[in-house]
């Protein structure tokens, strides 16, 4: 067997739910640094990730590896993403459907990551079972077509699974047109 | 060119788009777009929805549950309310986004259509295939926001002219800033001449008419002052030609040479400097005349006006001195000296700084400094990342790495690093088979750092890692993609499978 590692980058504003995306998969308990929240903040909730997270998914019996990076969802730690982006094999962008009021700054991060995206990407619209709202949400924050979007309900870990295998597929088709186009 | 439709009468219209019975919306749709049809077509659905054409295209729709379009772009994050506010022309109870481009060119115009373009086209992907029994058809109504501007191009390009409103103009050209000249004072030597823009200091030669008049047809504008000696062909006078933001303002010509100036060449050039000079040796014996309207100017306080003083923060940075007869060489280092220095004050600043008007509290209206905002833009969180702190963030995603290869089933493969992994997965038992006991992490609370996952001991391992896993994107144990596929394969299996 050989040693493969696939790296996914989870991005998103603040709030949305990409700590619990890396929570419902990470066989390894996730290597968070998660403070107490301040100011305006901690109406919201009660921790937030300022550095990273970090989860792992290994096949049993395969050296096989998914490595899960979560970016803090703070305009102010936008950089992160930003340097990360780059540095891994798919970027899932987690987006609350119901906190509307996140959704301008998730059009401008969103925007900003797709803006020289070298890699697939998915839109994860958490808190949300509608397809057709997640698509339209999607595409009005800033979307293209080509994006997969996915509604899903992170507080159920089953669904963060869902989610994982989406972007998975979307990494497989992705890999597959480009050895399509090599060919 | 005409468009079809307006050849037809309102009823020719209503006929063509008329349905008999429920039809599929596109039918309608259809109709609309053989007939040229231009205006506004209501499907009666649950809710109505508003297709607004040009020429048979629609350009905008939306259901009237909608919000208004200026919430829309602001909900999607396109617009802020600085911009819309700035953008909305209000004329009673109309909000009118048609000029929103004209009044604030800080707003992405690609972002705002593409934003609009999308919502309409799904929608009308959805309302295509649907039933309807009634459709109304106003011809020539457009949407009240006037986004029908932003979609068909205007046939008359006056239109396009037109002058902006007085919010859009805001500091858009230093020009503006500008100190007027103050006309009307009693000096009757002085003389301004505006049609060809240009202030000639008499020698008293018809010869320098013609040669002022001839710099003065020159209506290049380099946004600059510029102020230059040119000899005069005939040598016998010399000429300092001023010009504000390329518009020749003046020509001065001295009979006795340039022997002052010059010397003020050889020094940093300063526009206190020349205008003392000016006052000193020439304003006293020149004149400067001027077509029409035959105003005069008090020499002195056109001297006040080009002051530093007079100028500072608003021209300083447009200042520059321009020596056309010394060599380029020498022109380099004589326009180092030349320059003034850098303003502090940018236009763009003074655009971002624009007062905005506000109610008081006791019912008037005035102008106030908007708050000073940071900016959340990607751009700037991009160019405030030095690459020493990438490289730093690369190198603990390595390190984060590395403690991914030391988990247990991975070592099964691999050569173990027990220590490390003991260290870095607290809470995974090794087994002695080097299979992991798989416990999904999910939802059993936050983990704050502990000891065993601080940087310095992630760091450090990260000195064990390959080379291949310091940064860059995820390198695959081989090349081949067939094998990368595959492994991918087995991994949606797996989650899959645990999905059931």
């Amino acid at each position: 067997m050989s040693g493969q590692t696939f790296k996914i980058l989870v991005a998103g504003p603040f709030a949305a739910g990409k700590t619990s995306l890396i929570q419902s998969v990470s066989q390894t308990q996730v290597i968070s640094t998660d403070v107490l929240t301040s100011g305006d903040e901690s109406a919201v909730k009660s921790h937030t990730t300022v550095a990273m997270d970090f989860g792992t998914y290994c096949l049993e019996g395969d050296d096989t590896r998914l490595l899960l990076f979560g970016t803090p969802g703070q305009a102010r730690f936008r950089f992160m993403t930003n340097i990360l982006k780059g540095d891994v094999d798919v970027v899932v962008f987690v987006v609350d459907g119901e906190a509307t009021e996140t959704h301008a700054a998730a059009g401008v991060e969103l925007r900003a990551l797709l803006r020289d995206l070298r890699v697939p990407a998915v839109i994860a619209v958490n808190r949300c079972d509608d397809i057709t709202f997640a698509r339209r949400l999607a595409r009005s924050l800033g979307a293209l077509d080509v994006e997969t979007v996915v509604p899903c309900q992170l507080i159920d870990p089953d669904s963060g699974r869902e989610v994982i295998v989406e972007i998975l597929l979307t990494l497989l088709a992705s890999m597959e047109t480009t050895k399509v186009e090599v060919a | 060119m005409m468009y079809q439709t307006e050849a037809m009468s309102e009823s020719t219209v209503i006929d063509a788009l008329a349905i008999d019975g429920a039809q599929p919306a596109w039918m309608t749709l259809n109709a609309a777009r053989e007939i040229a049809f231009t205006g506004e077509i209501v499907f009666e659905s649950d809710p109505d929805v508003h297709a607004y054409l040009d020429n048979g295209v629609v350009y905008y729709a939306e259901r009237v549950t909608d919000a208004t379009l200026g919430r829309r772009l602001l909900d999607a994050g396109v617009l802020d309310m600085i911009q819309l506010e700035r953008g909305t022309v209000r004329v009673g109870d109309i909000e009118h986004l048609g000029r929103l481009f004209d009044r604030d060119s800080s707003v992405d115009r690609d972002a705002v259509t593409v934003l609009a373009e999308n919502a309409t086209q799904e929608l009308i992907t959805d309302l295509a295939n649907r039933a309807v029994t009634t459709v109304r058809a106003t011809a020539y109504r457009h949407h009240p926001s006037g986004v029908h501007r932003w979609f068909v191009a205007p046939t008359d390009p006056a239109s396009v002219t037109r002058p902006v409103g007085v919010i859009a103009q805001i500091d858009n050209t230093v020009v503006s800033q500008l100190p007027g000249l103050p006309f009307g004072s009693g000096v009757e030597e002085l003389t301004i001449e505006w049609d060809d823009q240009t202030i000639e200091w008499d020698d008293d030669t018809d010869e320098a008419d013609d040669d002022v008049a001839a710099k003065g047809a020159d209506t290049s504008r380099p946004d600059v002052w510029e102020v230059s000696d040119e000899p005069d062909e005939s040598d016998e006078a010399t000429e300092l030609i001023v010009e504000v933001f390329g518009s020749p303002l003046g020509v001065l010509e001295f009979a006795n040479g340039l022997d002052a100036l010059n010397a003020a060449s050889n020094d940093a050039f300063d526009t206190t400097n020349t205008v003392d000079l000016l006052d000193d040796a020439m304003l006293s014996t020149l004149e400067v005349v001027f077509d029409a309207p035959n105003v005069t100017v008090d020499a002195a306080k056109l001297a006040e006006v080009v002051t530093a003083d007079a100028v500072e923060g608003t021209v300083r940075d447009e200042f520059t001195v321009v020596w056309p007869d010394v060599p380029e060489d020498e022109e380099s280092s004589d326009d180092e000296h030349a320059r003034l220095p850098e303003p502090a004050l940018q236009q763009t600043d003074v655009v971002e700084a624009a007062p905005v008007l506000v109610r008081t509290e006791d019912g008037n209206v005035q102008f106030v400094m908007p708050p000073l905002t940071l900016s959340d833009e990607p751009e700037i969180a991009d160019a405030d990342v030095p690459e020493d702190v990438a490289a730093a963030v690369r190198s603990v995603i390595a390190a984060i790495e590395a403690a991914g290869f030391s988990t247990p089933s991975a070592d099964a493969g691999m050569t173990p690093r027990p220590d490390v992994a003991a260290q870095l997965t607290d809470n995974v038992v090794i087994e002695p088979t080097g299979q992991i006991d798989v416990v999904p992490a999910g939802f059993r609370g936050f983990s704050p750092p502990t000891m065993a996952t601080r940087a310095e001991v992630l760091y450090d391992h990260s000195t064990l890692a390959p080379a291949s896993m310091a940064g860059g994107p995820a390198a695959p144990a081989t090349d081949d993609p067939s094998d990368r596929s595959s492994a991918l394969r087995r991994l949606i299996g797996s989650l899959r499978r645990k999905d059931h």
